[in-house]
């Protein structure tokens, strides 16, 4: 989707219902310079774009390292950004206050990766998934909120005897309903999912990513949605942006992504995908050398130490988005004219 | 029988059991399989199934005097392993079955160099004086498609990336020439541009060194990709074995059927549901009398419920652990 | 319904708790410091009823009386009964030593999160902690003591300062551990306050801790207690403390043993019945050692 610059972001939350629209979005990190010679940054993120329609799954996906985990938590301004511009329905995010800004978190949730951590261990479920309740102040009280907590266990698929329960006596799987309960609980619109299953057991991993899409469905969800797991974004995702070395190299809807990959990591990166197929051996497009460094990103194009298909301009110029058609960008010398 | 097919491992109703402070706990039960020479075999689960305990117990690397017995055999060039003193197990720990683990970094020390880590491996087993073995230690990295070796055996594992770290534990585990190598979801903590290059450079020293491979992993892609064989696990006992294609194609066991068909794909359609195994994995201790997978299956019948399936030998190189396997596929 | 819930969890609460004591009874040493501080504990609660006619009592004509059946440990130079003495002694000692507690606990957990959680205020905090803490306790405690009024309530307060930045020391490292977790992260996602994530998320996780070292300072103010009264510096006489007591035995230090002997008893065994709970419960309350 082309940001186009006629439109404020109040139109086009009005107009297109995008509820989430990022600009220019940089986060560069300071190193401390006491143990160099020069204070460096890492540059985790770059001049990132784009925007979440209501009701869609749109997913980062890209390598450790890539800085989709980085861009999730600036969304959420749990990491404040360098530069850039997030609005959240058509407002701006960014000039919230400390007040304003907790009390819109209401409709700005996470999901985390770790569920082994992510719940504090000495809180009941209860506790737990009732928390959202008592910061906005959602309902009067107590026995309202319990029946809320009690109907959102059900929903997520968890009993309602496992009210008084504590978080290390549920398993992966088991924990990471309690955080989308608690997360879905305050009726959020937009749901940050940070690799949400790729903690969980591969029989567990299809009941989650289910569950999700149930939700989505039934609660008018959009899902911000980062993974390293090319099957699991394909298969959830309405459209991907593909991350290198803190920049979006190519966005596209799912299946014009995996159907017409145009940028040489996105191609090399759904071949290196081991299918559970024995019959299917792909073609490889092999990368040679490992992830540059985001401290000291290579010139040019990030990609080019890399790429299969770099040429000599590739080390000097930078490259800009080329629309390949109105919803396909790319970032890639080889598509400019 | 090939020289390509000889036993290199034959692993006979192996029994783990541990003691906690909460009782003791079973975390292997009758586990029965075998690897051949320069065969790559999958070991496939999820988390608690065992496969780790498995390849732990091969080595014998858990405290025997307070934390673990052992029941069973293990035969490893026909000599039984359970029977090895502590002092034989050290001939061949790291010289004739080495092992490489998911998390390099912690699986390297910090303080030595990649140069002194393998040469001590090779001066100890191999009685190599120390300049020989840094010679050799520089071969084996060059062996592993590390840039550079001669650079290399002077670094330290914090220098290198995680791919780097990785083939530099591969080097340091075959440096030994070992008959059996142990790899221990040796790609999970990788990306996948990183795992394609380990994978493709395990298959090449297979092909190249001959050795037999256990591959553990719970990843049913990297099995497909390059294992000629599988075993299936499910809380601590195989549950099917078979060659890769038979399993892939034709799974007998539900627990199998089911892992298969949960995983998204690059083909899975989008639109519909994906398949999911009811419930979660219980556990260990926790299996009543009956199949351990009967909770979850949706097959299960009342025998299933009370008697324990056995591991059967149905032709082929085939073997499942099912009651009702011939009925379910059918199905 | 509700209650059958309720039933589950508190099942659960109770495996896990009883687990735990399991662990704890394992550990025969941390057995034997339970039992020792219980005993000493009893002493001091019920020294009124044990020795119902005070530690006061004095008897000219009854001055250093060995120990004998009708006095067992004994009377001192004023003829008063010496395990009177110890038993209103231990009693002191134990206030003394249970109050310090309680207020460096609160003092130093608010102060060691709020160091550990806000980084402005870090740095002041903690370097004003460790300027008290360089200053060795016992000049320290004597420098208070001497500006202030010599009562039990003002040797409370000097330990209570020299004693909090310990406590806070520890609780700001158990806070800058805790705040990493991904659950702190949730709650500021969620919109929780600072306040709310100190009070509901941190400060229940790094309890453990904190109790371990309380236990610590119980036993060490007992004994900096001990040490002030016998420099003169503390609890004032005739008031009975460990400390006065063997101060005031050191006249007869050769002459009569009984004097420094028994005090000097009861204050090792309060002091390492304490401090082996404090191990065995560390051992318990420590996820790691699980």
């Amino acid at each position: 989707m082309v940001v186009k610059k006629t439109k404020n972001p109040m139109e086009r939350y009005e107009q297109d219902k995008v509820i989430l629209e990022v600009r220019k979005l940089n986060k560069h990190f300071n190193i401390d310079s006491r143990m160099r010679v020069a204070a460096k940054s890492v540059k985790a993120v770059n001049n990132v774009s784009f925007d979440i329609k209501e009701n869609e799954t749109f997913s980062l996906v890209g390598e450790s390292g890539c800085g989709k985990s980085t861009t999730g938590r600036t969304v959420l301004r749990l990491i404040e950004p360098t530069s850039g511009e997030i609005y959240y329905k058509g407002k701006s995010f960014l000039e919230l206050s400390g007040k304003e800004l907790r009390k819109e978190r209401q409709n700005l949730q996470m999901v985390f990766q770790d569920p082994y951590t992510s719940l504090n261990p000495k809180m009941t479920v209860g506790q737990i998934i009732e928390e959202p309740l008592i910061i906005h102040k959602l309902y009067e009280n107590k026995q309202e909120r319990v029946n809320k907590v009690l109907e959102m266990m059900e929903r997520v698929g968890l009993r309602k005897d496992q009210y008084y329960r504590y978080p290390h006596e549920f398993s992966g799987g088991q924990r990471q309903r309690i955080g989308l309960a608690k997360a879905l609980i305050v009726n959020p619109k937009l749901i940050v999912c940070d690799e949400p299953v790729s903690a969980l057991d591969v029989s567990i991993q299809s009941q989650i990513l289910n569950l999700l899409q149930n939700i989505k469905k039934e609660m008018n969800v959009s899902y911000l949605f980062i993974s390293h797991n090319i099957s699991v974004v394909r298969y959830i995702s309405d459209r991907i942006a593909v991350m290198y070395l803190g920049h979006i190299v190519e966005i596209a809807p799912t299946d014009e992504l995996f159907n017409n990959p145009k940028h040489p990591y996105t191609q090399a990166l759904l071949s290196a995908v081991p299918e559970a197929d024995p019959h299917l051996k792909k073609e490889k497009i092999e990368l040679k050398g490992d992830i540059p460094s985001p401290i000291d990103p290579p010139s040019g194009c990030p990609f080019h130490t890399r790429c299969p298909k770099a040429r000599d301009d590739c080390k000097y110029a930078e490259p800009v988005y080329t629309d390949i058609n109105e919803e396909h960008r790319v970032a890639c010398l080889l598509y400019e004219y | 029988m090939t020289e390509k097919n000889k036993e290199l491992l034959r692993v006979e109703n192996l029994k783990t059991t541990f003691k906690t402070v909460r009782g003791t706990v079973t975390s292997i039960d009758g586990v029965s399989f075998s690897v051949g020479k320069g065969e790559i075999l999958g070991v496939v689960g999820e988390s608690g199934c065992g496969k780790s305990v498995t390849s732990q117990s091969i080595m014998r690397l858990y405290d025997e005097k307070k934390l673990v017995t052992y029941e069973g055999e293990i035969f490893f060039n026909g000599e039984n392993l359970l029977e090895y003193s502590e002092k034989q197990m050290r001939t061949i720990r790291g010289n004739k079955i080495a092992m490489i683990f998911q998390d390099a970094l912690s699986s390297l020390n910090p303080v030595f160099t990649l140069g002194e880590q393998i040469s001590e491996a090779l001066m100890l087993h191999q009685g190599m004086k120390k300049k020989e073995a840094m010679v050799k230690a520089e071969e084996m990295l060059r062996l592993t498609g590390i840039p550079a070796p001669e650079k290399r055996v002077k670094c330290y594992p914090h220098e290198l990336s995680g791919g780097m770290r990785q083939r530099a534990m591969i080097a340091m585990a075959l440096c030994c020439q070992p008959e059996l190598l142990i790899a221990d979801e040796p790609t999970t903590a990788l990306d996948v541009t990183i795992q394609a290059q380990i994978l493709e450079l395990i298959v090449k020293l297979n092909n190249t060194l001959d050795m037999g491979i256990m591959l553990i992993t719970h990843d049913l892609g990297v099995v497909a990709q390059i294992c000629q064989r599988v075993i299936i696990m499910y809380l601590g006992q195989v549950v099917e074995e078979g060659k890769i294609d038979d399993i892939f194609d034709n799974p007998k066991h539900p627990y199998t059927m089911g892992l298969i068909k949960s995983i998204p794909t690059l083909n899975t359609n989008r639109k519909e549901p994906l398949y999911m195994i009811k419930g979660t994995v219980p556990a260990l201790g926790q299996e009543g009398g009956g199949c351990r997978f009967c909770d979850r299956c949706n097959y299960a019948t009342d025998k299933c419920k009370n008697t324990p399936p056995e591991i059967m030998d149905i032709g082929a190189n085939r073997k499942v652990r099912c009651h009702n396997y011939s009925e379910i596929t059918k199905l | 319904m509700k209650n059958t819930e309720k039933g589950i969890g508190k099942e659960a609460i109770r495996e896990s708790r009883k687990l735990k004591l399991k662990i704890f009874m394992k550990n025969k040493l941390a057995v034997v410091g339970l039992v020792i501080t219980i005993l000493i504990v009893f002493l001091g609660v019920f020294a009124d009823v044990i020795c119902p006619e005070g530690p006061y009592v004095m008897d000219i004509a009854k001055r250093y009386i060995e120990p004998c059946g009708e006095y067992i440990f004994g009377t001192d130079k004023m003829g008063r009964d010496v395990f009177a003495r110890i038993v209103y002694g231990i009693r002191i000692s134990l206030l003394v030593g249970a109050v310090t507690t309680l207020v460096t606990f609160i003092f130093g957990m608010v102060l060691g999160m709020i160091a550990g959680y806000f980084k402005k205020v870090d740095n002041i905090i903690m370097r004003i902690c460790e300027a008290l803490m360089s200053i060795p306790p016992v000049l320290m405690a004597i420098a208070l003591m001497s500006a202030l009024e010599p009562s039990i309530t003002s040797v409370i307060m000097s330990l209570c300062i020299v004693y909090t930045p310990q406590i806070a020391r520890v609780a700001r490292g158990a806070t800058i551990a805790a705040k990493e977790n991904t659950y702190i992260e949730a709650a500021t996602a969620q919109g929780a306050s600072s306040l709310r994530i100190l009070l509901h998320h941190i400060a229940p996780n790094i309890l453990s801790p904190v109790i371990v070292q309380g236990t610590y300072i119980f036993a060490t103010a007992i004994i900096l207690e001990a040490s002030l009264s016998f420099l003169g510096a503390g609890i004032p006489a005739p008031a009975p403390s460990l400390g006065n007591i063997l101060y005031e035995a050191k006249e007869g230090i050769f002459t009569a043993n009984w004097l420094t002997i028994y005090p000097g008893i009861a204050m090792v065994l309060t002091v390492l019945g304490i401090n082996i709970l404090g191990d065995g419960l560390r051992d318990v309350l420590d996820p790691k050692s699980n």
